[in-house]
């Protein structure tokens, strides 16, 4: 899919943007891959990217994942582009579905990361707003919530219930009806 | 925005990080889960008490509930207890519980879906009770639309699923939201015959493992002028026919109706669909009917101008590959082809190749071999040790002039 290759692509591919983390590693990485980023397109669109675009929000630890989050779906956008440039969801096509498959597969694996990790990189979408990394994350994070008592929930979460018993019990009679 | 990276780095490495998220995240978060996982959340903290009241997207779901009544009574209760001064984007609402049927208490789910378009919501759906599911000892029903006062001026997405759906349904749905762009409808009982909306962009029927075939259902009417995407599913789908869609991108259409489906549909369809860019087209289950694809392909006179990638089964083949020429030596900008053979014995198609060498075709018969300049890929998914493969090959080694590498995957 990605083996479309006209001058244009190749032109894009061509132009690079330097990223720089909060703590000051440099990354390049190409247009498609940054502009996956509503935050660095607007940049881009405004011409401010020359220098580089300083991330003081993103560590380098994160910018890397980020990076590789986007140039995997950048490939994906790219191709749905080719072939159609209006609408991009087009997940009922058969012939894409192997490449669907991979990205989920991707994605998958992309998760496969510690608690921390997963919250600075909600913040990090969230920033640089990248609409798929940040349903991606935040629905792992209710996924892990799904189906848990509120005991649970701050046990995972390290969450202090500074709620008295009174205040709590009061609550749970105002909202009785999502306790049953 | 301010930093709230730099403030969570620091202060909650092993601490309460999800508390720290700022309100618009949680309610991300709190818009995957079930409503009533995003509700209980109100006794974690003073932080989370009231959180969920001012959520915009709720996902009703009934997994979980042990009866119709304590249902009955969240999503009620949750509706009126919410910030009612907050509008809702979207509105999820599922019957997946044991037992639970919307249509049994279908004035008041009525009531609901009417309460979430009058709070501006976006994105509805509705899915009822799946129809396979007899272990309520309940007789499955779907939910009829019939009595919902479809007017909105901001619903643009609406899902359906065991939904039943009538004509009457359709044109209120159609003429009282304006701003309807996307339809989805899984496993719906549709009796509806005309489907004529201006505004929709993508429209999507799918049947998957639907208990009950309807076999007398009757063809179905698309008039959509500014469809983008079609996607038909289906096994027991009616037979669709395609008017006003110029504008469509994409378009799969899988129909797999044997005593319904003939040449003369495939070329129908095939000819509606002149300006799409991607297009699938197969009959899973074979087709019937009189083999008068050769005039119909030529009463077409269509050129595929646009026409990127092209799927299609093994009706195609018939005659020597006679439309699946025709279609290439019309789309000049193809770019992939796929073809997927069926299994032999169910549908024998090797009749469609004659064996033997004897060639009884007049000279106007024989196609002159073609260009397809910008073809890069063929692929062939065809049954293990599938003899017809070979000729098929050979057909188009000798159709197209510099035909590009043909990827042969068995199954």
């Amino acid at each position: 899919m990605a083996s479309a290759g006209s001058g244009d692509e190749k032109a894009a591919a061509a132009a690079m943007i330097t990223l720089i983390s909060s703590d000051n590693e440099k990354f390049e990485v190409t247009e498609a891959t940054a502009t996956l980023s509503q935050t660095i397109r607007h940049m881009i669109e405004d011409g401010c990217t020359d220098g580089g675009v300083p991330l003081p929000n993103v560590t380098s630890k994160i910018l890397a994942r980020v990076i590789e989050y986007c140039k995997k779906h950048a490939t994906a956008a790219a191709g749905e582009e080719g072939s159609s440039s209006s609408f991009s969801d087009a997940a009922f096509l058969e012939v894409d579905r192997a490449f669907l498959e991979e990205l989920e597969e991707f994605d998958d694996a992309f998760l496969e990361v510690d608690r921390a990790t997963l919250f600075d990189l909600i913040l990090a979408a969230n920033y640089l707003d990248i609409k798929g990394l940040l349903n991606l994350t935040c629905q792992k994070v209710a996924d892990s919530v799904k189906g848990k008592t509120p005991e649970q929930i701050r046990e995972m979460y390290n969450i202090v219930n500074d709620l008295t018993p009174e205040e709590e019990a009061e609550i749970r009679r105002e909202t009785q009806w999502a306790f049953e | 925005m301010d930093i709230p990276g730099a403030k969570s780095a620091k202060a909650m490495d092993e601490g309460d990080r999800i508390s720290g998220l700022d309100k618009n995240l949680l309610h991300h978060i709190m818009s995957f889960l079930p409503a009533r996982d995003a509700v209980r959340t109100c006794v974690l903290s003073p932080r989370w008490r009231h959180l969920w009241e001012s959520l915009q997207c709720l996902n009703v779901d009934a997994e979980g509930f042990t009866s119709q009544n304590s249902f009955f009574k969240f999503v009620t209760a949750l509706l009126l207890s919410r910030d009612g001064t907050r509008p809702l984007k979207s509105f999820w609402l599922r019957a997946n519980g044991p037992g639970i049927f919307l249509e049994n208490f279908h004035r008041t789910a009525c009531l609901w879906i009417c309460h979430a378009l009058r709070k501006s919501v976006e994105e509805l759906g509705i899915i009822e009770h799946d129809q396979n599911d007899t272990s309520g000892g309940e007789e499955p029903t779907v939910f009829a639309l019939h009595h919902c006062p479809f007017t909105s001026s901001y619903l643009k997405k609406l899902h359906l699923c065991y939904v039943y759906i009538d004509n009457h349904v359709i044109e209120k749905l159609f003429s009282g939201c304006p701003a309807l762009e996307d339809l989805e409808m899984i496993n719906c009982e549709i009796v509806g015959t005309e489907f004529s909306s201006a505004t929709l962009k993508n429209l999507s029927i799918d049947y998957v493992g639907f208990p009950d075939p309807y076999e007398n259902s009757p063809d179905i009417v698309i008039i959509m002028p500014n469809l983008v995407s079609l996607h038909i599913g289906s096994l027991l789908c009616s037979m669709p026919i395609l008017v006003e869609v110029q504008s469509l991108a994409t378009a799969s259409v899988y129909i797999g109706h044997p005593q319904k489906v003939t040449f003369a549909d495939a070329c129908g369809i095939l000819g509606a669909l002149s300006n799409v860019k991607n297009l699938e087209l197969l009959f899973p289950l074979g087709m019937d009917g009189e083999y008068t694809l050769q005039s119909d392909m030529q009463l077409l006179q269509v050129e595929f101008t646009n026409l990127k990638t092209l799927y299609l089964s093994d009706w195609c083949l018939h005659d020597k590959c006679k439309a699946l020429l025709y279609v290439l030596a019309r789309s000049p900008n193809l770019e992939k082809l796929t073809l997927k053979l069926m299994k032999l014995g169910v549908y024998d198609h090797r009749w469609w190749f004659p064996s033997g060498a004897v060639q009884t075709d007049s000279p106007s018969e024989v196609m002159t071999p073609f260009n397809c300049e910008k073809l890069k890929k063929i692929e062939i998914i065809c049954p293990m040790g599938d003899k017809g493969v070979g000729i098929l090959v050979a057909i188009l080694y000798d159709s197209i002039t510099y035909p590009p590498e043909i990827n042969i995957k068995p199954y």
